[in-house]
């Protein structure tokens, strides 16, 4: 039990006595990531992402006054995505590509070199830029353990990779950033 | 977290420490994890120093940047009435409209895959999480799993777990507590609020984070005691017994000063203690031990001074003496208490 967690646990207990502002809270905070992961289930544009997002926290409003809370709501929201993306695929009856998108990647040497850093210090990026700078799914990966909150287990849990592989895209991801940081700071 | 931690006699490679500082850095790492790593930072100066870029790198990507999200929330705001108005009426008017009810079903069928979901977790040893509810005038006192005392002042809320992780113990307030928090230095106590967090290791205080007042403040008595505003969290406050630190929600100003402990602690004996306050300031707490609102016909009034002094009297006996020393009148009508000056 973390403190986002129980962060989340006040919010949705006001969310059984229909405080809509709390909905709207939950909504913010989880939106973007969830259209973020959406996106890059789908491989389409984003409104089908966001479509679907809405649908996931529509439920939820439909179900907030039987909802017993047990669970972390954020991975909870994440697997309830996943499960809408899956069913989106077996509806359209191709194969589900979940297994084959999410099996263990190769990281190639998708990764930036300094003389790129540079570049990117002479566009002034912000640290929120930067990350965007990450492959996709190193940048997914940070951002549900950063700004979600998601343990390595839980993101191994969501996209259905191992452990290993989270560690290494956080590493990667941490890595790039504090070799970025220390750049920007060193340049000011 | 058992398959993140860190085994002992295990060498550490590159990745290994920078997950261990960030996660160090979230408070997630445990007594022997801690030990590990300050082992490592002080095995060199470069070391250090990587500890400290990762550290400032970290922090500064603490928040997303602001998406924005109010289109999209309108938008579905627009189709839950749509959707909430269009049921109603078929329930009325088309009873036997068989492709709304197959959708009623798969909804029904898609609510409850939620809560077979939560249900399951509750086995996998998630701990269940109760909320404690005071009414106005109302304090109810509770000692959690760790022997953490509690006594939850009028119109709060306390949410708490049954069981802690074996890293931290975390709680969230609304509305004001008295804590006497059982000694645990492997196991931080954390009470959060909407504006701060407050960190301890065992120690007694009080947190004032009602929601209808302008300051939050926090109060220590024993022990020592580290907060964090919400809205810069890597801004820490360490306090020390006596004193008081409180964040002002209109400006996000925080001020340390010393205490005064009946005028923290009287909501406990039911006592109103008034020194020289804005009525506007005294009226949370009058609303909050009579289950009333106020309202005040203008600026000045909210403004008036007072000065007194109530233990458990009769919510018309403190009315009129804070008029009497005001010069104002009070109207009461239902709940709601309209004062205006004289």
């Amino acid at each position: 039990m973390n403190i986002n967690q129980t962060e989340d646990f006040a919010l949705l207990m006001r969310l059984r006595n229909d405080e809509e502002k709390s909905f709207d809270q939950l909504f913010k905070k989880y939106y973007p990531g969830l259209v973020r992961f959406g996106k890059s289930l789908l491989r389409s544009s984003d409104g089908d992402a966001e479509d679907l997002v809405q649908d996931v926290f529509f439920k939820l409003w439909e179900a907030r006054k039987g909802l017993s809370i047990h669970s972390a709501l954020n991975s909870f929201l994440y697997i309830s995505v996943r499960n809408r993306v899956n069913d989106h695929f077996r509806k359209l009856k191709n194969q589900p590509t979940l297994g084959i998108d999410f099996t263990e990647e190769k990281f190639a040497e998708e990764y930036l070199i300094p003389d790129q850093l540079l570049i990117y210090k002479e566009l002034q990026l912000d640290m929120d830029q930067m990350i965007s700078l990450l492959p996709e799914r190193t940048e997914l990966v940070f951002r549900m353990n950063r700004h979600d909150h998601l343990s390595y287990e839980e993101i191994a849990q969501i996209l259905a990779i191992s452990i290993n592989s989270v560690k290494t895209h956080m590493y990667r991801a941490i890595k790039f950033l504090k070799e970025n940081f220390r750049h920007y700071n060193s340049h000011q | 977290m058992h398959a993140s931690s860190l085994q002992t006699h295990h060498i550490l490679d590159e990745r290994d420490i920078y997950l261990l500082i960030t996660r160090y850095l979230q408070n997630q790492t445990n007594t022997e994890e801690n030990e590990i790593l300050a082992d490592w930072i002080t095995a060199s100066q470069e070391n250090e120093q990587t500890f400290e870029e990762i550290k400032l790198a970290w922090q500064a990507t603490a928040l997303p940047k602001a998406v924005e999200t109010g289109g999209a929330l309108s938008r579905l705001k627009v189709r839950i009435s749509e959707e909430t108005k269009e049921q109603a009426h078929i329930k009325k008017l088309n009873p036997l409209n068989w492709g709304m009810v197959a959708a009623s079903i798969a909804m029904i069928s898609l609510i409850s895959i939620g809560l077979l979901y939560l249900f399951y977790k509750q086995d996998s040893s998630q701990p269940v999480i109760h909320v404690l509810v005071t009414r106005a005038g109302e304090v109810k006192n509770i000692t959690l799993v760790d022997g953490t005392k509690i006594s939850l002042g009028p119109k709060s809320s306390l949410t708490y777990p049954d069981t802690f992780s074996s890293t931290e113990r975390g709680i969230h307030l609304v509305g004001q507590a008295y804590f006497e928090v059982s000694k645990n230095p492997h196991k931080p106590f954390t009470v959060s609020t909407a504006e701060l967090r407050v960190k301890v290791l065992g120690t007694h205080f009080n947190v004032d984070a009602t929601r209808n007042q302008v300051l939050t403040t926090v109060s220590l008595f024993e022990g020592k005691v580290e907060v964090n505003p919400t809205h810069d969290s890597e801004d820490t406050y360490t306090l020390r017994p006596g004193q008081e630190l409180s964040l002002d929600r209109n400006n996000l100003r925080v001020f340390q000063r010393s205490l005064d402990s009946l005028n923290v602690l009287g909501w406990m004996t039911k006592t109103l203690i008034f020194r020289n306050d804005k009525l506007s300031e005294a009226a949370s707490k009058i609303e909050n031990m009579y289950g009333v609102k106020l309202i005040f016909s203008d600026q000045d009034t909210a403004d008036t001074r007072i000065y007194a002094q109530f233990n458990g009297d009769a919510l018309d006996d403190v009315l009129t003496i804070i008029c009497a020393s005001g010069n104002l009148r009070y109207r009461k009508q239902g709940n709601k208490i309209y004062i205006n000056e004289r």
